[in-house]
C-alpha cells in the first residue's frame, strides 16, 4: 500500500513538474520561407561561438527506380566536387572534355554489356583503347580542376562537414565558427544551383568500394540487404541506399544529372541554421544568396505501394561470421496513429535494462549477445525490426522462439501501468534532452519539415501520452502475425549455427 | 672585380624573382576570389578556466569537484574520473578492471539489488553508466534537475557500495566469451587488434582477451580491485547544469562526505618498449576488399614536437579531404573509399602512427605502394606554404568545434588535471600550432616517420595478394583461430 502511494505521488509530481518545466523553457526557433519555396528554420543558441547549418533535400534512395539504384547517394558524393566557379580555374574548358568523356564511357559500357548476352565476347583491344583515351582526357581535365576545393575552403575556416543519404532524404551539414555564416550561404547556394558533376567516373569507383565495405564484407550489411530485398517486393525500400553493384558501375553522368534536375530545387529543400547566429543576419544572407535560385516543379509523389505480404518469408545468408537474426514486420507509414504504440512497444521490449527482451534473453537466460527492437519509421512504410545474436551454445532457433513468446504476451496481457509510465517519463525526458542540444536538433526539425510539412510535428509527446495499454494489445495483434514477418538468418559458412 | 660582383647580384636578383614568381598562384577559382573579400568579425571566446568559469572545490576527504551552473534546461550532467585502469594489472588479471567497471552499474549495490537499481534509474529517466579502461575509470550521469537527490544517492551507491552480484558476473563473463568468439567477424576488428599486438608486443596496450585468464577471475578479484582504487581522494567529479551550488554541495556532502580517504599503493605502470620489430602479416578472410593498416610506434603527450607532428599528420592523411593520402589514393585513382592516417599525440605513453585503408583485392599492392611513397615524400620534400597555411587555419579555426558543449570543456580540463598535464594546455594550444614552421614539419617527418620499419597488417584474400606483397618483405600468412571453449 505504502509503495503504491509513494509511486502515485511521484507520478503526480513528475507530471506536474514537467508541465511547469515546459512552460519555463523557451525553444528559440524561428521560421521563414523564401519566395522560391525554400524553408528556413533558425535555432538560436549562444553557448559556444559555433553554428551548425544544413540543407536537407526531400529526396532519398526511395525516389530511385530500377537501373539507377544508388543515384541519390552518388549524387551526394558528387555535390562535393564543386560548381561552375568552385573547384575549377576554367569551367568552360572542362565542358567539352566532360562531354567527350561521357561519350567514351558510354562506349565502354556498351562493350561490357556484351557479357550480358549469350556467347558475348569482350573486345579487349577496344577496351584498352577506350581506357587509354579516357585516361588522357581525365588528365587533361585535371589541369583545370582545383582538387577538393569545397572541402579545403570549409576546413580552412575550421569547418567540419559531411553529408548523408537516407531512404527518404539527403542532407548536407557543416559546423563552423559563428563568424562564417556568409561563407556557408555562398557555398551552399552555389552548390544547390550550379553543381558540376566532375570526376564522375572515379567517384563512381569510390562508391563501388564503399559498397564492398558496407554490404559485401560486413555480416550485418549483407543480412540487411537480403532482408530489405525480400521483405519488400515492390517498394523502393527494397534497394540498398548505396545501390546495386551493377547499377553503380554502369551509371552515367546523364542519369545522375537528370536526378539532380528533378529533385534539387529550393522548393524541395529545408535549410536549418542552429547555434550562435542572429536571425536577422541569417535572413539577410539567405535572401542575398538563395533568392534567385528558381523553383522547379514539385516532384510527383511516388504511387508505388507495397502489396500486402501474404505469407511468412524466411531467408538464410551464409557468411564467415557468428550467427545473427533479423526479423521484420510490416507496419504503417510515418505519422500513422499506430506508430506511437509501436514505438512504445519497441521500448518495452528492448530499451534499457528493465526492458522485457533484455531481461529475459540477457539477464535471466543469458542466451543473447545482443537484442534490439525498433520501429523503423520511413515516409512510405515502416518496419518493426527485431535483431539479435545468440550466445553460444544457444542457437538462432532458441532466440527466435523466445521473441515470438514475448510478442504473444503483448497480444494477450495488458502492459502494466508502471511499464507504460516509465516509457512516457523517458519520452518526456528525452524531449528535454533533445532540445537542449540545438545542433543535433537541427536535423530532426528538417526531417519533420520534409516528411510532414511542419517541423513543429517533431514534438510528438501528446501523441505518445495518449497511447493506452489497450492500444498496445490491439496493435500487437494487428502487426505481429506470422504472415506479416520476414525472417533473415545469418549462418556460419557451411550452414553451421 | 666590380663587374663580377654586380653580375652575381644580378643573378641573385633573378633567382629570387623567379622563386617569387614560381610561388605565385596560378589563377585560383572565381569562388575563391569572391570568398577572399568576405569580412569576418573577430570571435572573442575564452576557453573556460578553473577559478573563473568553473568552480573547483576540494572536499575534506580529498574528493575534487568541478562545478558549473547552467539554467537553460532542467538537466544536470555529471562525469567522474577515477584513477585506476587495466594498465595497473598483471596479464592474468587484466580483465578484472573491465569487469569491475561494468559491474559497478550492473551488479547491484548494498542498498539496492540490481533489479531495484535498474528500475529506479529507468523510471526516473536518469542514466548512470560506468566503465574502466586501460588508463582510467569513469562514471557518466544524466539527471533531470528535479531528481538530484535521487541521482546522487544512486551514484554514491554505485561508486561506494557495489556488491558484484555473482550471477551478473557470470553473465558478463559469458558476454566476453561471446565477443571472443565473434572477434574475427569483421575485417576491421581483426586489423586493428592485430596491429596493436604487433607494435606493442607484450605491453598492456597490445593485450587482447585471454579466455583462460578470464574464466579464472572471481568475484573476490573484483571486490579487491574496487577496494583498492575507489576512494574519494582518487576521484574528480565534474557537475554541470541546472543546480544551485549551495544546495548541490549539501547533496554531495550528504552522499560522499563521510567517505573516508585512503592511501593507495599504485603499481608501477609498464613502459612501452620502443624497439621496432616490423612484421608483414596477412590474415585470410573471404572478402573482395583488403583491410590494410600499416605503421609503427610514435610519441606521447609530453613530446615537445607534438605540434609539428600534428600538422605533418594533418597534411599527410589526417586532415579532411585535401590530405595527400586521400588525394592520391581516393580522389585520383578511386582505389579506396576510406584512407587516412593517424599520429596519436595524446597518450600517457607512446601512441602509434598508422595509415588505414580499404581497397578491392586487386589494388592492394598498388594502394600500399602509393601510401609508402607518400610517407617517404613527407620526409624528402618540404611541405608548401599553402599546405602549411591550410593545415594551420583548419586546426586553429576548428579548435572551438572540438568542444561539443560547455560540459565537454569541463571534461577535457578534468582530464588535464587527471594526467598531470599543464592546466593551460588549451589556452596555449593555438599559439603552439602557430609557431610551427615548414622546417619543423620536415624535421618531425624525418625523425618520427619510419618507412623502413613499417609493420603491415592485411585482412583479405591471402592467396590473391601474397604474391605482390612479397615485394615488401617476408610475408607471414597467419591463421585466424576459431574459438574453442
Amino acid at each position: 500500500m505504502k509503495r503504491k502511494l509513494y509511486f502515485a505521488i511521484l507520478l503526480i509530481l513528475l507530471v506536474f513538474a514537467s508541465n511547469a518545466v515546459l512552460m519555463a523553457m523557451d525553444l528559440n526557433v524561428k521560421e521563414h520561407t523564401l519566395k522560391n519555396g525554400l524553408k528556413v528554420i533558425i535555432i538560436e543558441d549562444h553557448q559556444l561561438p559555433t553554428f551548425t547549418a544544413l540543407i536537407q533535400y526531400n529526396v532519398g534512395s526511395v525516389n530511385e527506380s530500377r537501373g539507377i539504384t544508388g543515384a541519390a547517394h552518388l549524387l551526394e558524393h558528387l555535390l562535393f566536387k564543386g560548381t561552375k566557379i568552385l573547384g575549377t580555374t576554367d569551367y568552360d574548358k572542362e565542358v567539352p572534355i566532360m562531354k567527350e568523356l561521357d561519350r567514351l564511357e558510354k562506349e565502354l559500357n556498351a562493350e561490357y554489356a556484351k557479357l550480358q548476352t549469350a556467347f558475348g565476347q569482350l573486345d579487349q583491344n577496344k577496351i584498352d583503347e577506350l581506357k587509354e583515351k579516357i585516361k588522357t582526357l581525365q588528365e587533361e581535365q585535371r589541369k583545370y580542376i582545383i582538387k577538393n576545393e569545397l572541402w579545403t575552403t570549409y576546413e580552412e575556416s575550421g569547418g567540419e562537414l559531411n553529408a548523408y543519404t537516407s531512404y527518404d532524404v539527403t542532407e548536407y551539414y557543416v559546423t563552423l565558427p559563428s563568424n562564417r555564416l556568409e561563407l556557408w550561404a555562398f557555398i551552399e547556394s552555389d552548390r544547390m544551383s550550379n553543381p558540376v558533376l566532375r570526376e564522375f567516373y572515379s567517384e563512381r569507383d569510390v562508391v563501388g568500394e564503399e559498397r564492398r565495405m558496407r554490404c559485401d564484407n560486413s555480416p550485418y550489411g549483407k543480412m540487411w540487404e537480403a532482408f530489405a530485398a525480400s521483405s519488400f517486393m515492390v517498394c523502393p525500400y527494397r534497394n540498398e541506399i548505396v545501390g546495386l553493384e551493377t547499377d553503380i558501375s554502369s551509371m552515367t553522368r546523364e542519369q545522375v544529372a537528370e536526378f539532380y534536375n528533378k529533385y534539387y530545387s529550393p522548393n524541395n529543400a529545408v535549410a536549418v541554421i542552429a547555434g550562435d547566429v542572429d536571425e536577422k543576419k541569417v535572413m539577410e544572407f539567405m535572401e542575398k544568396y538563395f533568392k534567385n535560385i528558381p523553383a522547379r516543379p514539385k516532384p510527383i509523389e511516388i504511387m508505388t505501394t507495397e502489396t500486402k505480404q501474404e505469407g511468412e518469408k524466411r531467408i538464410e545468408v551464409e557468411f564467415d561470421a557468428e550467427p545473427e537474426l533479423l526479423i521484420g514486420f510490416h507496419g504503417p507509414k510515418f505519422g500513422d496513429t499506430d506508430e506511437y504504440a509501436l514505438d512504445i512497444i519497441a521500448s518495452i521490449l528492448s530499451n534499457g535494462r528493465t526492458s522485457r527482451l533484455y531481461k529475459k534473453l540477457v539477464l535471466e537466460k543469458n542466451m543473447a549477445a545482443y537484442i534490439d527492437t525498433s520501429n523503423y519509421s520511413r515516409r512510405y512504410a515502416n518496419q518493426f525490426i527485431v535483431s539479435a545474436a545468440p550466445l553460444a551454445p544457444y542457437t538462432i532457433d532458441d532466440i527466435e522462439n523466445e521473441i515470438y513468446k514475448e510478442l504473444e504476451i503483448l497480444k494477450t496481457q495488458k502492459v502494466s501501468n508502471w511499464e507504460l509510465q516509465k516509457i512516457k517519463n523517458q519520452i518526456e525526458a528525452g524531449f528535454i534532452r533533445q532540445i537542449s542540444q540545438p545542433k543535433d536538433l537541427a536535423s530532426t526539425l528538417a526531417l519533420f519539415q520534409n516528411l510532414t510539412g511542419d517541423w513543429k510535428n517533431f514534438d510528438q509527446r501528446a501523441k505518445y501520452n495518449k497511447v493506452t495499454a489497450d492500444d498496445i494489445m490491439r496493435v500487437s495483434k494487428k502487426y505481429f502475425v506470422k504472415s506479416n514477418r520476414t525472417v533473415t538468418r545469418l549462418v556460419n559458412t557451411g550452414g553451421q549455427q | 672585380m666590380k663587374l663580377r660582383f654586380f653580375s652575381c647580384l644580378l643573378i641573385l636578383f633573378c633567382i629570387v624573382s623567379i622563386a617569387t614568381f614560381a610561388d605565385e598562384e596560378t589563377t585560383g577559382s572565381k569562388a575563391s576570389q569572391i570568398i577572399s573579400d568576405f569580412k569576418y568579425q573577430q570571435i572573442n571566446w575564452q576557453i573556460p578556466e578553473i577559478g573563473k568559469d568553473i568552480k573547483r572545490v576540494v572536499l575534506k576527504n580529498g574528493m575534487i569537484l568541478y562545478l558549473k551552473e547552467d539554467h537553460t534546461f532542467p538537466i544536470v550532467k555529471a562525469s567522474a574520473i577515477i584513477r585506476t585502469g587495466g594498465i595497473y594489472e598483471t596479464k592474468a588479471k587484466y580483465t578484472v578492471a573491465e569487469l569491475t567497471g561494468t559491474l559497478l552499474r550492473d551488479g547491484g549495490t548494498e542498498k539496492y539489488s540490481k533489479e531495484e537499481l535498474n528500475k529506479k534509474i529507468e523510471y526516473f529517466a536518469m542514466s548512470i553508466e560506468t566503465s574502466i579502461g586501460n588508463e582510467s575509470g569513469s562514471a557518466l550521469c544524466s539527471f533531470l534537475s528535479n531528481y538530484l537527490n535521487e541521482g546522487f544517492e544512486l551514484l554514491a551507491q554505485v561508486l561506494r557500495y557495489p556488491v558484484f552480484d555473482e550471477k551478473q558476473l557470470e553473465i558478463e563473463r559469458a558476454n566476453i566469451k561471446e565477443s571472443i568468439r565473434r572477434k574475427n567477424d569483421e575485417p576491421s576488428g581483426i586489423m586493428s587488434r592485430e596491429f596493436s599486438i604487433a607494435v606493442y608486443g607484450d605491453h598492456p596496450y597490445g593485450w587482447d582477451y585471454d579466455w583462460n585468464a578470464v574464466k579464472e577471475i572471481t568475484r573476490d578479484d573484483l571486490i579487491s580491485f574496487h577496494k583498492k582504487y575507489f576512494h574519494p581522494n582518487n576521484i574528480i567529479l565534474a557537475i554541470y547544469g541546472d543546480f544551485k551550488t549551495e544546495a548541490l554541495l549539501k547533496i554531495i556532502d550528504k552522499n560522499f562526505g563521510d567517505w573516508k580517504k585512503d592511501n593507495i599503493a599504485f603499481p608501477e605502470i609498464p613502459k612501452v618498449n620502443n624497439i621496432a620489430n616490423p612484421v608483414i602479416k596477412v590474415f585470410p578472410k573471404e572478402t573482395n576488399q583488403t583491410s590494410i593498416r600499416l605503421g609503427h610506434l610514435g610519441v606521447n603527450f609530453n613530446n615537445p614536437d607534438k605540434y609539428a607532428i600534428s600538422i605533418m599528420d594533418f597534411i599527410l592523411g589526417g586532415g579532411g579531404f585535401k590530405n595527400r593520402l586521400c588525394e592520391k589514393v581516393r580522389s585520383d585513382r578511386g582505389l579506396a573509399y576510406s584512407v587516412y592516417s593517424s599520429f596519436s599525440t595524446s597518450g600517457r605513453d607512446l601512441g602509434t602512427f598508422n595509415v588505414t585503408c580499404s581497397t578491392k583485392t586487386e589494388s592492394t599492392y598498388e594502394a600500399v605502394d602509393l601510401i609508402i611513397k607518400e610517407i617517404e615524400r613527407m620526409q624528402n620534400e618540404k611541405i608548401t606554404d599553402k599546405e602549411l597555411k591550410w593545415a594551420k587555419d583548419s586546426i586553429i579555426n576548428s579548435y572551438v568545434l572540438g568542444f561539443e558543449d560547455p560540459f565537454s570543456v569541463m571534461k577535457a580540463i578534468m582530464k588535464l588535471e587527471y594526467f598531470n598535464r599543464p592546466m593551460d594546455y588549451y589556452q596555449k594550444y593555438i599559439e603552439n600550432i602557430e609557431k610551427v614552421s615548414i622546417d619543423d614539419v620536415q624535421i618531425a617527418a624525418k625523425k618520427y616517420l619510419k618507412p623502413s620499419d613499417l609493420t603491415f597488417i592485411f585482412v583479405g584474400n591471402a592467396e590473391s595478394i601474397k604474391g605482390d606483397l612479397a615485394k615488401l618483405g617476408k610475408v607471414e600468412i597467419c591463421i585466424l583461430e576459431e574459438f574453442k571453449d
